[in-house]
């Protein structure tokens, strides 16, 4: 039982997934209505982990064939044949549409924004664009920006400007994190034959879009803070943070290797977490 | 070399300390102090989260000896702002003078003296400011920032041995001491500005 659960467990990329519900928990804080409201918040928390769960145990049965021909990803439950894709296909089904039942239970509009986000991820970046361009990782940051604008949208009843500013945001952090990890298993996604950034741009105008798309996401979220009203503290620790970011990204470009390329992935990271946390205690304290 | 479980995560203690102080422990000083403390636990917060990363092999990084000189002028510009604006515009020429001449003189033979000298006065200003304050009147919890100074002095001399290639301790054991230096350091100078 519990070695099933794990294998599930794994279906769902619990970090990627827990990252992109804080993004929605962050956006839905942000409107500054009563966190207390426990029916709306668990709601929140419960449609949003549910659809971002599926819409990733979907992703994982679509690319399963990718997952097999990559060292990376040869041991996840598919392709190693520990779950058929069947289960793998009724657990995803199960949890997108029980998460897109809730959202529309709750909010129309966050209901048609999560859905939104499944169709961006699923239909339009997995199925369609994956293995024809290198751009599909633009639909893919749509669908990455949804949680934030959704939860958002649910705490304000609209789609705002400051909504689209975090999604945006979120869009253009995306790069940094993706070109990143793509330049760093460039073979695999060769071997693979998914088009990529370095694959079809090189290198060295992939580190420019990384450090572009670093600017560009410091850049919204500080504007986003701004908008939001957070106190100079806040804005001051996201400077440092933002600094920290750019800096690394023209390190990348000025003196590139793997392993700078792969501390950038970490960073982007720990800067969209610290971000979103910022915003969160920002907009509640 | 990679850090231990338990070196990470007294960094990220001391990157949650700075963090804290950036965002709420500066505010009743004048902007450029803010300013200039902003800068210093800035420099600490992000070498923190590039020490998590990479772990203690950036330390060789060339502009670590630049970037970490911003740690002791920053503190040192802000306490000086705040308790004796009159002498603010003359250390800040020299400090950006100090920081130029550092960055410049890293190929010379020169390094070793500019560094020490301007690494010094700063360190001398953080350490013996606070007894003056105290002995004007301030509360003696302004002398936590005389033990922040001494911990960053002890640090950068552990520091500098090991990066000249005459460690007093083994490196092994001045990597596993530096997440915990940059802890009390930060404490230290965090209670130390309550008191200001």
């Amino acid at each position: 039982m519990g070695k099933k659960f794990l294998l599930y467990w794994h279906l769902i990329k619990p970090l990627q997934t827990g990252l992109l519900l804080l993004t929605g928990i962050t956006g839905f804080l942000t409107a500054r209505c009563p966190v207390l409201n426990f029916l709306a918040f668990s709601g929140l928390v419960a449609s949003l982990s549910l659809s971002i769960s599926g819409s990733t145990a979907f992703n994982m049965v679509i690319d399963s064939d990718i997952d097999l021909s990559m060292g990376r990803t040869r041991k996840r439950p598919l392709p190693s044949g520990k779950l058929t894709r069947t289960q793998a296909l009724t657990f995803a089904a199960l949890l997108s549409s029980s998460g897109v039942l809730l959202a529309f239970a709750l909010s129309p509009l966050y209901g048609l924004l999560i859905s939104a986000g499944i169709f961006f991820d699923v239909v339009v970046y997995s199925l369609w664009l994956k293995r024809r361009t290198p751009w599909s990782i633009v639909w893919g940051g749509i669908a990455g920006a949804m949680p934030i604008m959704a939860g958002r949208a649910l705490g304000t009843g609209r789609v705002d400007t400051i909504g689209l500013l975090l999604g945006l945001s979120v869009l253009l952090w995306i790069p940094t994190h993706i070109l990143t990890f793509s330049m760093k298993y460039y073979e695999d996604y060769q071997r693979a034959g998914i088009p990529t950034f370095p694959s079809v741009y090189g290198f060295e105008k992939t580190r420019w879009i990384i450090a572009l798309s670093s600017v560009g996401a410091a850049v919204a979220v500080g504007i986003g803070v701004l908008a939001l009203g957070l106190s100079w503290g806040y804005l001051r620790l996201l400077a440092v943070l933002s600094v920290g970011l750019l800096s690394l990204a023209v390190y990348s470009l000025k003196k590139p290797s793997e392993r700078v390329n792969f501390g950038l992935f970490k960073y982007a990271s720990l800067f969209m977490l610290g971000a979103m946390l910022i915003m969160m205690a920002g907009t509640r304290l | 070399m990679r850090s231990s479980a338990v070196s990470r995560l007294v960094l990220l203690l001391m990157v949650l300390v700075c963090s804290y102080q950036v965002v709420a422990g500066i505010n009743s000083f004048s902007s450029w102090s803010v300013f200039y403390f902003t800068l210093a636990f800035g420099v600490l917060i992000i070498a923190g989260l590039l020490l998590l990363i990479f772990g203690p092999s950036i330390l060789s990084n060339p502009a670590v000896v630049v970037i970490a000189a911003l740690v002791p002028l920053g503190m040192a510009l802000g306490l000086i702002a705040s308790s004796f604006a009159s002498l603010h515009i003359p250390y800040l020429i020299l400090s950006l003078l100090g920081l130029l001449l550092i960055a410049l003189s890293r190929k010379s033979r020169w390094a070793t003296i500019v560094l020490v000298f301007f690494h010094g006065l700063a360190g001398a200003i953080l350490f013996f400011l606070p007894f003056l304050l105290w002995a004007k009147g301030n509360s003696p919890g302004v002398l936590f920032v005389s033990l922040g100074a001494a911990i960053i002095g002890a640090g950068g001399m552990l520091l500098g041995t090991a990066q000249m290639g005459k460690p007093v301790l083994p490196e092994k054991i001045i990597f596993s001491l530096l997440p915990w230096i940059l802890l009390l350091m930060s404490l230290a100078f965090s209670l130390g500005l309550k008191y200001l």
